[in-house]
């Protein structure tokens, strides 16, 4: 019946990366519909990193994300070692995991603190946490900073590191860069015990649903740079079998494609 | 006690990098907000007031005919609009379409191009509308950065230098990557603002800052071509996040012998978006 139906607009999400909306439509309690609407603008990376040098790939693919280069940066140099068949070192892999760490350690610093916590706690920014949980926030922002460094000896600055290249790094950290970062991570490692600890304290909605969860496994470590592809319903897969598992589909409110299993 | 001024943080097409560069100012942040009253920053916070603002940051580039509309209406409410970044400043990196044919990209993207708004050019906000100071960098840098919005709260203009990154490198006492290891370098060109960041990692710097004050592109390129480089590397190494900057823009044209599709003249898009 039409008059029990209802859409909730919402026609900008905050504190979230990227620009979207969403609307949700309820046929009296029961949600019938729900639409993520990416307006974020296109800007062509596919399209233009046609008939770029490999070497301009790894800069250019960053700015698809100021938040995430180093994963836009770590995909790109995986995949063009593998076209040109280069194998890296193991001393080259873990500078790159390191980077990788980094730029987590930031990310989830100003996740955590400043974009999902005030959902949490009821406040409309990380700024108002701040009035009530001070140390909790300082100490979030703390951590964020620390990350930061990480990604700023390893990759030269912290957004849009200019130290990533096919085949290893520009130039490699010396010895002393990294020493100076050892206090704050002795500390680090307190603290984050501390945050997450502190999150554990909120009350997570008891919300589940029937997904099938998506992600990159490995067997020895936590997956940032390689892995398969593992399903919450079973599959396993090589990065070589994603597009003829998945397919990216273009659905009309949305600028964002949207991965779905085939 | 006076109110504190209004700061509004809006984002067109960009990669959010500058906005982040607010937040990564973890030592200042909570001070920020102190002095300033953010009232609408989607990234950091829920609140999404209407204008007048005191100060406004946009980041991002005019892709999209309603994007050219909204830029209007910001300005409209904003007394300093300051625009933060390449993105904003030049436009970006998805500037490389205005050269480029727009159906092409869109069908190389999308497999429903009609779903897509877009315009055929990417273009800086100041030639949208009058924009009261330009803070260059792919990113910006957050001293810059806290530089500009203190300078404004205190009536005074900001202190960004506009010499080349070269002599950043000398300051830094970094031997020259061009003449030391002939590696190509913006650097001559470049407008400072990371420090000179590049040919301290042993690479040339490939311009996130765009041109600085009259540089002469045509000498550094002539250089470019001596020590064996192609005219297609060069207009690449010129075409990247400030390629529509005007001075790489010209000289990237004159080596390529094309020339880029002009802004989509702002009275055009109105129409557009009225129609």
């Amino acid at each position: 019946m039409s008059d029990s139906t209802r859409t909730i607009k919402v026609a900008a999400l905050s504190r979230v990366e990227g620009e979207g909306g969403m609307s949700v439509r309820l046929n009296g309690s029961e949600v019938e519909q729900v639409e993520l609407r990416i307006f974020e603008p296109p800007r062509f990376f596919e399209a233009f990193l046609r008939g770029r040098s490999p070497h301009e790939v790894p800069d250019i693919v960053a700015r698809i994300c100021g938040i995430c280069p180093v994963a836009y940066q770590m995909s790109a140099v995986h995949a063009l070692e593998r076209i040109v068949g280069v194998t890296i070192t193991p001393e080259i892999r873990r500078l790159r995991r390191l980077l990788y760490c980094g730029e987590w350690i930031e990310s989830h610093g100003l996740h955590m603190h400043l974009l999902h916590a005030p959902d949490f706690l009821g406040c409309e920014s990380g700024l108002q946490v701040a009035e009530r949980w001070p140390d909790e926030i300082r100490r979030g922002l703390k951590l964020k900073k620390y990350g930061n460094e990480l990604l700023e000896v390893l990759g030269g600055r912290a957004i849009h590191p200019i130290n990533v290249a096919v085949g290893g790094f520009h130039r490699m950290p010396r010895r002393d860069e990294f020493a100076k970062l050892i206090p704050s991570f002795e500390w680090g490692v307190e603290a984050a015990i501390a945050a997450t600890r502190w999150v554990a304290t909120f009350n997570f909605p008891d919300f589940e649903e029937d997904y099938d969860f998506v992600s990159v496994s490995h067997p020895d470590e936590y997956p940032l740079n390689e892995g398969h592809i593992v399903s919450s319903t079973g599959g396993t897969w090589t990065a070589d079998e994603y597009e003829s598992e998945f397919e990216e589909v273009h659905v009309p409110h949305s600028t964002a494609l949207q991965a779905v299993r085939r | 006690m006076a109110a504190k001024p209004r700061l509004a943080v809006f984002k067109f097409a960009s990669c959010d990098g500058c906005q982040l560069t607010m937040l990564d100012c973890e030592d200042e942040l909570l001070a920020l907000g102190e002095l300033l009253d953010i009232v609408h920053f989607l990234e950091a916070s829920d609140r999404a007031e209407p204008g007048p603002y005191d100060v406004t940051l946009v980041e991002g580039s005019i892709t999209t005919p309603d994007d050219a509309e909204r830029i209007r209406h910001i300005r409209q409410q904003s007394r300093y609009l300051v625009t933060i970044g390449a993105c904003a400043t030049s436009g970006g990196i998805q500037a490389l379409r205005n050269w480029a044919d727009h159906e092409d990209f869109l069908k190389a993207v999308y497999a429903s191009p009609q779903y897509i708004q877009s315009l055929a050019t990417s273009t800086a906000i100041a030639e949208h509308v009058p924009v009261d100071f330009e803070l260059r960098g792919c990113p910006i840098d957050k001293r810059q950065l806290l530089d500009v919005v203190q300078s404004l709260l205190h009536g005074r203009k900001p202190h960004t230098p506009s010499h080349s990154v070269c002599l950043d490198c000398k300051r830094r006492g970094t031997v020259c990557v061009m003449v030391a290891q002939g590696i190509p370098c913006l650097g001559p060109v470049t407008q400072s603002g990371c420090g000179a960041l590049c040919p301290a990692y042993d690479r040339g710097c490939y311009g996130c800052f765009g041109p600085s004050v009259q540089p002469n592109l045509v000498s550094l390129t002539t250089q470019f071509h001596a020590t064996g480089m192609a005219t297609p590397d060069i207009v690449r190494g010129l075409r990247l996040f400030n390629a529509y900057a005007p001075e790489f823009r010209h000289e990237s044209e004159r080596l390529a012998g094309d020339r880029a599709r002009e802004c989509d003249a702002p009275t055009a898009i109105a129409e557009e978006v009225q129609s």
